[in-house]
Formats: structure tokens, C-alpha cells, sequence
């Protein structure tokens, strides 16, 4: 029997999430009173029954599936803690508890009932069973508290298997409010095969797992410590027997830890749960160990967790606590769980029609600019899930924000509308929850992140939106690409360096840490505080790897590779920290007897980072330790203490230089320079070359800090304000690595720089820093056609220098009015822009402007010399942004009856219908705001209508107006007449409102 | 062929409308020449695809060794356009409508008849393929869903054979020579074509003569 510890550590999870709930809202699930304390049930589907064994009224309750009422009742002896129904439905084994103190006697007894009539016979037992299954053979494995005996029901038979010594089942009679998983402290449960048997038992001290092999009648056990304790006191294994839960833990067939939930009391008596492995699902209730300071209890909460890696996916409300066993119906639709009042019923398989309340976004970014204050309003949806009306209400507790309607019944979309100007003074990101609330839906949604941007020009770096909790960021050595560790989701999200887009998502074990890419850059391992396990990832093909295992008890939350071996800091549940070795080639990590001539005991909160040429891996500690492991020697040579606490960032050199926190560290870790702090808080640092790149955060809602690093002089180059702060060493305490971030990372292609910030990841060009020029405007065009004048909601095209630090291009609807760092404005309007680059910018001019016009640039190097420029009612242009096969730059004219380009090939002919793209045609009926895509109901027609004519003839005008859907680009539909000119160069033309346009097109009859 | 003959032909067609006439069916293949497209991107040959054709044509015979006859011919002919390795095609037809003067070596009642023939008439050429924006070496010409009428110019020979009392078999062919049809052909701007375009067609035809 092997002895070891594992165990959970309480940390701040989304509280607000857990607490939103209201008082009095809809709950799922039905309840069973039945008068007394249950201990355990059996389903029997062929009757339409499930037993539930009446602990404190000695009996047990024949309950209907059908209506859900007491059917009948079975008195038993007393105390039945146990029961379970054999493979052939013939016999009920009830075990009764009967360990009494002096003067009562013990009581210990099992029965049999014969199902088929009802007949019952007891079996007085010397020790006290505390639990019972039956496996595939028919037998019963009865776990006592000294011993485990096979019983034959048909003839009477108990066979010693085993001995379980000084399982710690509470003597009777108990305190006041003494619940059976308390009194009994042990659950065992078959597979739904009958050919694994998986128990969990309280020790004197400690615990101990046993599983019973039914077909080799084999009996191996595992004691350990944990904390908190190990509850629920339910084993769930799933049906082909591959994983069970056993407390808060989810196991493998071997008792290797797949993964832990976190965060929760380990109370005995509350919680249960069932695993539906063919869904992928775990239906569990954990209680929690976070307190919403509120007083009030703690919602009973059903979790639909991934059964993976039990990521949360949906939060329910129950009724009441469950507490004990759950069993599911062979159909899976239909959950049994034991519960406070005694029997719950949990129709999960129609959970999804079950009313309920989400928002469509996790988030909801608002991106102010120095040219728009304007309020920005953005579209939520709220949804019921299985497609339902549901009632709700939504709230949020922050100044200048509201919602319209703040309730109402889905779907719907709401109006979210941020007014600026409240934000003004702060120019990074805040960050406000949306609560959603609802008394009809039984879900507990999550709240909407409401991300308000408020950036000055000279601020860098473009932000993107990436929902969740990120935890850490590496970029590929090998390839374009980065990896973001959302946490929450229990995910890997793969980043294409060129785009920026996310291009994969890999499922890791629970609460993953950090990561780290192997020497041979072919794996990405991934560290995790609540699994036994590194993730282990092919980079080629993103298939996920048999995965490293950790000695049981370890969690290894930081893993680096050098160029030898990979080393892996491990939690210990003593709360030290401890240093483990993988081997690859096993997928099993050993612990390292000492550190080279130092102990293997270190602070729990401790990082490593490896060098990139995988020479060294630097392991800083929270409590001011920092050690260096060197690949050549094979061991770890330095140990130093120089400082009293240490956080934020932690890297390592190629060129043996090292940074933690704000110090900066030799080959020797010896301080040799400390960073500036008056830019705020360490958060992130990336080596490259012999310099570096260092970013600092004074708060959460102001611009963090972004430097290059002369490493020399550990001074910082060029500091400058990104658009958002990085996490900061507060936020990323929550990911567990407490105090510790690594949130820079630099693209091997060396384009960009990339930060974890607030509302996700800031991405920054490589000279991100390089002097910037005031913009100049140096002409203003029809972006269609290239040609002047313009006219109102016109699309145009500005040509000048020092526009933008980056090329960037928009799909945002509407358009947004800060583009790559740059803004502008026409008369002092902000205009809604499509794309920038250093020396160009398409945007689309307001409508509801007229004559002479001025247009003024912001930009991080500044703002332009006004530039004034004529609108005209009306200026038609048709695009010249047309392609057929290699041909470019053709005109936007379409025949209807092939929908291809007019071109020599594709000739107009008499009678054809024609479509025109074009672009300034001026205001509309009814009026669009410019930057929004035009409707389709109704259609948006020109003010001024045009007339279309072909070689002089007239077309007949069909429509005029903008595109639906489209955002400043007009639609003309025109009947070619019978009788119009032929030959290869005949003059399209197109007046309105005194201005004019003339193409050559090839007409042929 | 000169003027004077066909002024004399015509004469002799007036002259004998009382004498034997002769109605046929034809058909054949028709081979075409191609003509250069001149192009800033260089050059290219525009031309037309071989192809099956079918036709039929009513005589009349004036004299003992002249006759006259009226030609309509079907020729399945596709557009094509040849330059560096690529071949674009695009579907397409050419209808000639000509009157022929035949002139026999031997008396209009020999078992065996070589003749000469000449002539003159219109060639409608008709692009009937699928129009797209885009067509490979559209730098040089673009084949084109139109038509184009142009003058047709006639020249060919052949053996006419008895068959039966009445029933006559020919072996013959003909050289359509027309001015480059450059509606469905047209050559794309900078580019121009230059040339006739002969069309070679060798026909068998069964005829049938009648008083």
C-alpha cells in the first residue's frame, strides 16, 4: 500500500460569476422527500423503481420513476448505509451500519431481499459494512471497516478478500447534524460493465482508494493525505470503468489524478456527481470554498463540466444539496442522486430544453479614440440556449454605461452604449461586468466583460480581443506562431504570428499553468495546478501526446526544457514546491533526490524559464530565491538569496544574463542591475539577442509600459505607453503562479512583439519604438476611381506620409473610427475608417456634410496640418477594384445574366442588364450613418438620381442606391435598350447632380 | 475567275431555264487557315477549329459543259486562339450561302464529269460559346458570343459520277476564302489581325437531276 499526499489549494475564481445568482429563481431538478437521512440508492429500470436506503428511519423507499412518489417502503434492520442490486435484478443487498459505542451493541448486519417476492433474510456481519456493490459475477464486494468480504446473496457466502485497516467510520451515536457520508465515510461503486470496482474509505489518518478487479478478483489500494478532505464521499466511475471520480478528483484506471476541481470545501456530506463519458460530460456538484461575503449560503449548483478535463461548461441551480451517490438511466437522460431531502431527479438529458439565459459575447470591447467621443454602442444578443423565451434582467454597477432594455425575454438583442466621456481620464482599459439575471432560467450565466478602450494616439500597439483568463504566452521558435494558455477554458489557443488570428485550440488537463516548448522544438508541454499530468502536444500536427505523469501528489505548474533535461516545479500538497525530471521517452517524471548539493525543497510559488539555447533553466521563488539548473553539468550550481520577495516577470538569456522582477541577474545570478520601477509593476520581459523587450504596469486601467533593455546598463530604451496594460502580477496571482507573469513574447519571425493586456493581446510591431513623423495629407480622392471631387458618405482614399506605423485592415461592423493607431476627423467628426498603412487610409466621409470640408489626422507622431478639400452633392465613381482571373483594376460594371465583369470578353449586349459598383452618390432615403452597412428593408435610394447612358443612349434605371450590406458602396441596376452603339469602345456613362463619370466598354449584338 | 465569265454565265442561266436541273446533299469536313494577331505582347494566331459540315445546293444545267448551282453550307467551327503553349476555343459556327459556275470537261450525259467550279457569296460567322470576364490571351483577341457577315469568294473542282439514270455522286471541294471576321474575333486594344481566312472544305454530295 502506498501513502502519498495530494492536494487542492482555494483560489479566487470568477466570484461575481458564482454569487450573481438571485435568491429566488428557477431551479432543475425534482426533489423526493422521504422523511429521514439517505445513504445510498440503487436503480432498478426493469421495475420502474429506484431504492433508496433510509438511513436514520431503517428503511428503504421504493420510489417510482414514473411519478416520483414513495411507492412503498422495505423495513430493514436499523441503519441501512448501503445498498446495491445485483447484475440480474433478483437481489437487493443492504448493508447496516451497526458499529455502536458501549453500552449499545453492534448491530452489523447485511439483507437480502428477493425482488421477485419481496422475501428478505439478514446476515449478521462482525465488522461494520460501510458500503456495497455487486461486479460483473454476481458477487457483492462488501467493504467493512476492518476488512472486504465477497457475499454470494444466493447462498450466503462471505470470502474474505482483503483487509482495509482502521478505516475511520464515526462510531454511533453521532453529534447533532451528522449526515451518512459523515458517519460513514466511504463510497464504493462498480462500473456500469460490473468489472471494476473502485471504493474510497477515511483512514485514521488520511484516505485510501481501492479498486477490486472482478474478473481477476484482484485488490490493490492506495492511501494518501489530502486537503481539504476528500468529499464529496462519492465514487462515480464511468460505465466501461476507463476514469471515476473519487472526490474531488477524476482518476484513471491506474489512480494517476487526470484531473482535481478546484477550489472547493471538500465536505463529505455535500456534493455528488456522475460521469457520462459518451456525452463527454461530468454532471457534479462540488460545494465551494470561495466565500461571497455576503452570508447567505451558497447556491446548491449543478456543474456540467468537460469530462476531459472537467472545464466548466455550464452552471445549473439546484434545488437543494445533493449529497451522496448519483446513478444515470442506461439512456443517460435521467440522473438519481441522493440529496438533502432524499432523492433528487435530474432529467439532464433534457437540459437542454430547460430555460435558460447566455449572451452570445464573453466580451464587449469599446474602443474610444481622441477623434470620437461619441457615445459607442454595441449590439449584445441574449439567447436562450435550447431556443426558448426566458425572462431576464441585466445590470451593470458602473458610471456612463447603459443597457436598453435592461430586460426582457429572448432572444433579444440589447443595446450595450458607453458614453466616452465618463472614461476620459483613464486611458488604458477598464474592464466592468454585465450581469445577466433571470428568475425563470435555470442556468447560472455568466457575466458579459464589458472592455472600454480609451487611448491616446501616441499610445501603441493594436489590441485583440481574446476572452477569458490568460495565463501565460510563448512564442514558437520554429514557427510563426504563439500560444496563449487560456485557463479557464482549459485550453492552448494557437495564434498564427502574420495574422494574429487564432488558427487551433488544444484541450489541456485542468487549470493549466504554463508552458514550454521542448529543445527539439517538435512538443509543446503544458504545466497544470490541479492535474498530476503535463500536457504533451505535437507542434506539427496539434495532435495531443500520451501525457507526462508526475508523481502522484505533484502538480506540476512550471515546466522548462534546456537542451538535456526538463525540469518541472511541482506543487506539493505539504505546500512546498519541488523539483521533478521528465523523461520523454517514459512520460513520467521522477523527483530529484536534491539540487545538485542543495535540498529539492522550494517555495511552492516558483517559475522556471529556460534559455532559449537550452544552456540553463532559472527557477526564481517568491520568497527571494533564485537557482539556476545548467544543462552542461547537468545539475543545478547556483542557489542565492538576495532578496526578500520577488514577482513579475522571469526569463533567461542565451548570453547567461537572467531577469526577475526588476533585477537583472549574471551567470552567476548575482544582481548586477535593478530596472526602474516608476513605470509601474514587472509583468513582462522577453530576451532577444543581447537586449530585450520589458513591460511594466502601473494599474490595470492605465497603458502599461512597453522598453526595449540595454542590458549593460539595465536602463530601459525608449519606454513608450502601449494601448492597454499587460497583466499585471496581481491578475496573474489568480492563475496560481502567484506574483509571477510571463506575459511578452516575441515573434521568431521578429515582426512583433506580442503582450498578454487586458482585453487580451496587444500586438506591437517590431519597431514598435522608431521615431514617427507628423502625418501629412497630401491629396483626397474617390476611393473608387481615384478621382476628385468627393461627395458625402462618400467612400475615399487619403495618400500622404506618416499615416500609420502599421498596415491594417478592418472587419468590424460598424466601421471603427481609430484604425492601427490613427484616427480622423472631417469638420471635427470622426470618420469610419477601412484601412491604414504609412501612406494611405480609406474611411468613408460623414453624409450630412456639404462645400468646403477640412480633414485633420491623429496619429502617434502627431496630428496632420489641416487639409481642406470640396464636397460635392454628388461625385459617382465606379470602382476600379474588379479582378477576373489574372486581370486587376477592372471596371465594377456586371453583367446580370452571367454575374461577371464587363470586359472584351464579356461584352454588353443590346438588352442586357447591367449592375454598376460605385461609390459617391450621396445621401440616401432612407438616411444611413455613415461607417454602418446599408439595409435591405427598406432599401437605401440616392436623393439625386443619376442617368446611366451607353454610347449616348439612355439605360432604363432600375435602382440607385446603396448596396445592402455594403458600407458606402452604391448599386445601380440598368436595362441596356435594344438599339445602342456596338463597337469595343463605347462610352458608359453616369451624371448626377453635376457631377459625372466615363468608362469605354465593348457592346456587341 | 473574270468578270466577262460570270456576265456570260448569267447570260446562259436566263437562256436555259427549260433545261435539267439537279438538287444534292453535301457533306464534309471543312479545315481552315488561320490569321496573325498582332499584339504589344507579341503575336498569336487566331483561327478555327476543324470541323464536320453539311450543306446542300440546287443547279441547273445551261449548256452541255456549264452549269450553275446554289451552295448553302453548315460548318461546325469553332473559334480558337494559339499563343506560348495555350490554346483557348470558344464554340462557334459559319453558314456560307454562294453561287457556284461549274464548268464540266465532258458532255452533260458522260458517266464521269470532272469539273472546275467558282463563285461568290456571304459567310456568316456566329460566336456561340460561354462568355467570362476572363479569357486566356485576351492581350491579343477576344472570341466573342456575336456575328460577323462577310464576302465569300469561292474557288474549288471535283468529279461528278452516275450513279443511276438520274442519281449522281460528286467528289468535290471548295476554298471559302473570306475577309478575317474580327466582330467574333476581335482583336483587343494595341492588337490587329491581318489575312483571309481560307477554309478548305472537301465534301461528298449525292445528287439527283430532273428536267
Amino acid at each position: 500500500m502506498r501513502r502519498t499526499v495530494f492536494s487542492l489549494r482555494p483560489v479566487p475564481l470568477l466570484a461575481g460569476w458564482l454569487c450573481a445568482a438571485a435568491a429566488y429563481a428557477a431551479t432543475f431538478g425534482a426533489v423526493v422527500p422521504i422523511g429521514g437521512h439517505a445513504s445510498d440508492l440503487a436503480l432498478d429500470e426493469a421495475r420502474g423503481v429506484v431504492y433508496v436506503a433510509n438511513f436514520t428511519a431503517n428503511r428503504v423507499e421504493v420510489i417510482s420513476l414514473q411519478d416520483r412518489t414513495v411507492r412503498t417502503s422495505f423495513n430493514v434492520a436499523p441503519q441501512p448505509g448501503a445498498l446495491a442490486i445485483s447484475p440480474d435484478r433478483r437481489y437487493l443487498v443492504v448493508a447496516h451500519y451497526g458499529a455502536w459505542t458501549a453500552p449499545g451493541t453492534n448491530r452489523n448486519a447485511l439483507t437480502v431481499i428477493r425482488l421477485d417476492d419481496n422475501s428478505r433474510q439478514t446476515f449478521a456481519m462482525g465488522f461494520a459494512p460501510l458500503g456495497v456493490a455487486f461486479g460483473a459475477d454476481g458477487l457483492a464486494l462488501v467493504v467493512t471497516d476492518s476488512d472486504l468480504v465477497l457475499f454470494d446473496p444466493v447462498s450466503g457466502i462471505m470470502q474474505p478478500v482483503g483487509n482495509l485497516v482502521d478505516l475511520a467510520a464515526q462510531v454511533l451515536p453521532v453529534p447533532q447534524g451528522s449526515m451518512p457520508p459523515t458517519i460513514l465515510t466511504a463510497s464504493v461503486a462498480a462500473s456500469g460493465d460490473g468489472m471494476q470496482i473502485y471504493g474510497l474509505a477515511s483512514l485514521e489518518e488520511g484516505v485510501i482508494r481501492y479498486h477490486y478487479d472482478v474478473r481477476r478478483r484482484l485488490l490493490t489500494s492506495f492511501a494518501f493525505t489530502a486537503s481539504p478532505p476528500v468529499g464529496p464521499r462519492v465514487i462515480s466511475p464511468s460505465r466501461d470503468g476507463s476514469s471515476y471520480l473519487a472526490g474531488w478528483g477524476l482518476f484513471d484506471p491506474d489512480n494517476r489524478l487526470i484531473s482535481q476541481f478546484p477550489n472547493t470545501t471538500g465536505a463529505l456530506e455535500r456534493g455528488s456527481h456522475a460521469i457520462d463519458m459518451d456525452a463527454g460530460v461530468i454532471y457534479a456538484q462540488f460545494p465551494s470554498a470561495i466565500s461571497d461575503d455576503t452570508g447567505e449560503p451558497e447556491i446548491p449548483t449543478l456543474l456540467v463540466l468537460d469530462a476531459e478535463n472537467l472545464a466548466v461548461r455550464e452552471r445549473i441551480r439546484l434545488p437543494e444539496n445533493l449529497a451522496g451517490r448519483s446513478v444515470l438511466n442506461a439512456a443517460r437522460d435521467v440522473m438519481y442522486s441522493v440529496s438533502d431531502s432524499g432523492l433528487m431527479v435530474l432529467p439532464v438529458g433534457s437540459l437542454g430544453a430547460a430555460p435558460r439565459v447566455a449572451a452570445l459575447h464573453e466580451d464587449l470591447v469599446f474602443r474610444g479614440n481622441v477623434c470620437d467621443r461619441r457615445v459607442i454602442t454595441q449590439d449584445l444578443a441574449i439567447v436562450d440556449p435550447g431556443g426558448g423565451a426566458t425572462n431576464f434582467v441585466l445590470s451593470v454597477d458602473a458610471p456612463g454605461i447603459s443597457v436598453m432594455p435592461e430586460a426582457g425575454t429572448t432572444p433579444m438583442i440589447v443595446q450595450v452604449r458607453v458614453d466616452p466621456a465618463t472614461w476620459q481620464n483613464q486611458t488604458g482599459t477598464a474592464t466592468v461586468l454585465l450581469n445577466i439575471h433571470s428568475s425563470a432560467a435555470v442556468n447560472i450565466p455568466r457575466p458579459v466583460r464589458l472592455l472600454i478602450n480609451n487611448r491616446n494616439p501616441e499610445q501603441r500597439g493594436t489590441f485583440i480581443n481574446v476572452p477569458g483568463k490568460l495565463a501565460d504566452i510563448l512564442a514558437d521558435p520554429a514557427r510563426d506562431r504563439f500560444y496563449v494558455l487560456r485557463q479557464d477554458r482549459n485550453e492552448v489557443l494557437v495564434f498564427d504570428g502574420a495574422t494574429q488570428t487564432q488558427v487551433a485550440v488544444l484541450k489541456t488537463y485542468n487549470t493549466p499553468t504554463q508552458m514550454t516548448i521542448t529543445y527539439d522544438h517538435k512538443c509543446l508541454l503544458v504545466g497544470h495546478d490541479d492535474s498530476q499530468f503535463a500536457a504533451v502536444f505535437d507542434l506539427d500536427t496539434f495532435e495531443k501526446q500520451p501525457p507526462i505523469i508526475f508523481p502522484f501528489g505533484h502538480y506540476p505548474r512550471s515546466v522548462a526544457a534546456s537542451g538535456r533535461a526538463i525540469l518541472g516545479l511541482s506543487r506539493k500538497a505539504d505546500g512546498t514546491g519541488t523539483i521533478d525530471v521528465v523523461n520523454m521517452a517514459t512520460r513520467r517524471a521522477t523527483n530529484l533526490p536534491s539540487l545538485g548539493v542543495y535540498e529539492n525543497k522550494l517555495h511552492v510559488n516558483t517559475v522556471l524559464a529556460a534559455s532559449p539555447n537550452g544552456a540553463t533553466i532559472l527557477a526564481a521563488s517568491a520568497d527571494g530565491s533564485v537557482m539556476l539548473y545548467n544543462a552542461s553539468a547537468d545539475t543545478f550550481t547556483i542557489s542565492r538569496k538576495d532578496f526578500e520577495e520577488l514577482s513579475g516577470a522571469f526569463a533567461a538569456s542565451n548570453y547567461q544574463m537572467y531577469v526577475v522582477d526588476n533585477h537583472l541577474l549574471n551567470a552567476s545570478l548575482v544582481p548586477v542591475g535593478r530596472m526602474e520601477s516608476a513605470t509601474g509593476a514587472s509583468s513582462g520581459f522577453v530576451f532577444v539577442d543581447q537586449g530585450g523587450f520589458r513591460s511594466t504596469t502601473p494599474g490595470d486601467a492605465a497603458p502599461g509600459v512597453i522598453q526595449r533593455m540595454d542590458l549593460s546598463s539595465a536602463a530601459g530604451i525608449r519606454p513608450t505607453r502601449m494601448a492597454e496594460a499587460p497583466l499585471s502580477p496581481t491578475i496573474c496571482s489568480s492563475s496560481k503562479v502567484r506574483g509571477f507573469t510571463r506575459t511578452l513574447a516575441a515573434l521568431a519571425s521578429r515582426t512583433a512583439v506580442v503582450s498578454l493586456t487586458q482585453s487580451g493581446i496587444t500586438v506591437l510591431p517590431w519597431n514598435y519604438d522608431a521615431a514617427v513623423a507628423p502625418p501629412r495629407i497630401a491629396q483626397l480622392v474617390n476611393a473608387a476611381d481615384m478621382s476628385l471631387p468627393v461627395a458625402p458618405g462618400g467612400l475615399v482614399t487619403l495618400w500622404g506620409e506618416n499615416f500609420s506605423p502599421v498596415n491594417m485592415a478592418t472587419q468590424e461592423v460598424p466601421l471603427p473610427t481609430a484604425l492601427g493607431e490613427s484616427c480622423l476627423t472631417v469638420n471635427g467628426v470622426a470618420v469610419p475608417m477601412l484601412y491604414v498603412s504609412s501612406n494611405q487610409i480609406n474611411a468613408q466621409l460623414p453624409f450630412n456634410m456639404d462645400g468646403q470640408a477640412m480633414l485633420v489626422l491623429h496619429t502617434p507622431g502627431g496630428t496632420s496640418d489641416s487639409f481642406g478639400f470640396t464636397v460635392m452633392p454628388a461625385a459617382p465613381g465606379v470602382f476600379r477594384s474588379g479582378v477576373a482571373g489574372p486581370l486587376t483594376n477592372l471596371p465594377t460594371v456586371l453583367r446580370a445574366v452571367n454575374g461577371e465583369l464587363v470586359t472584351g470578353s464579356n461584352p454588353i449586349h443590346p438588352g442586357d442588364r447591367i449592375v454598376i459598383y460605385a461609390a459617391g452618390l450621396g445621401p440616401t432615403e432612407p438616411a444611413v450613418e455613415a461607417g454602418v452597412p446599408a439595409p435591405c428593408d427598406p432599401l437605401a435610394r440616392v436623393v439625386i438620381e443619376p442617368t446611366v447612358t451607353l454610347g449616348g443612349v439612355q439605360l432604363v434605371l432600375e435602382y440607385a442606391g446603396l448596396a445592402p450590406g455594403q458600407i458606402g458602396v452604391y448599386q445601380i441596376n440598368a436595362l441596356v435598350p435594344g438599339h445602342v452603339p456596338l463597337g469595343m469602345e463605347i462610352p458608359l456613362s453616369m451624371v448626377q447632380g453635376g457631377g459625372s463619370t466615363t468608362l469605354n466598354v465593348r457592346v456587341v449584338d | 475567275m473574270s468578270l466577262k465569265y460570270i456576265a456570260l454565265c448569267s447570260l446562259g442561266l436566263t437562256a436555259c431555264l427549260a433545261q435539267q436541273y439537279e438538287i444534292g446533299g453535301t457533306a464534309g469536313a471543312g479545315f481552315a487557315t488561320g490569321a496573325t494577331v498582332t499584339a504589344p505582347a507579341g503575336t498569336a494566331t487566331a483561327g478555327f477549329k476543324s470541323g464536320a459540315l453539311f450543306g446542300g445546293f440546287l443547279g441547273h444545267h445551261m449548256y452541255e459543259r456549264v452549269s450553275g448551282e446554289v451552295r448553302y453550307t453548315y460548318l461546325m467551327h469553332d473559334l480558337k486562339l494559339s499563343a506560348g503553349g495555350q490554346e483557348p476555343t470558344f464554340g462557334a459556327q459559319a453558314h456560307a450561302l454562294h453561287y457556284d459556275v461549274l464548268v464540266h470537261t465532258r458532255d452533260r450525259e458522260s458517266p464521269v464529269q470532272p469539273f472546275v467550279a467558282g463563285g461568290g457569296g456571304m459567310m456568316l460567322y456566329r460566336g456561340t460559346g460561354k462568355e467570362a470576364a476572363y479569357q486566356p490571351l485576351g492581350e491579343f483577341a477576344y472570341l466573342t458570343k456575336t456575328r460577323d457577315v462577310r464576302p465569300l469568294l469561292s474557288v474549288g473542282g471535283g468529279v461528278r459520277v452516275r450513279l443511276g439514270p438520274r442519281l449522281w455522286l460528286r467528289a468535290e471541294f471548295r476554298d471559302y476564302i473570306t475577309p478575317f471576321p474580327e466582330k467574333v474575333i476581335a482583336p483587343a486594344s494595341g492588337a490587329s489581325v491581318s489575312g483571309w481566312v481560307h477554309n478548305i472544305v472537301p465534301m461528298a454530295s449525292i445528287s439527283y437531276t430532273f428536267q
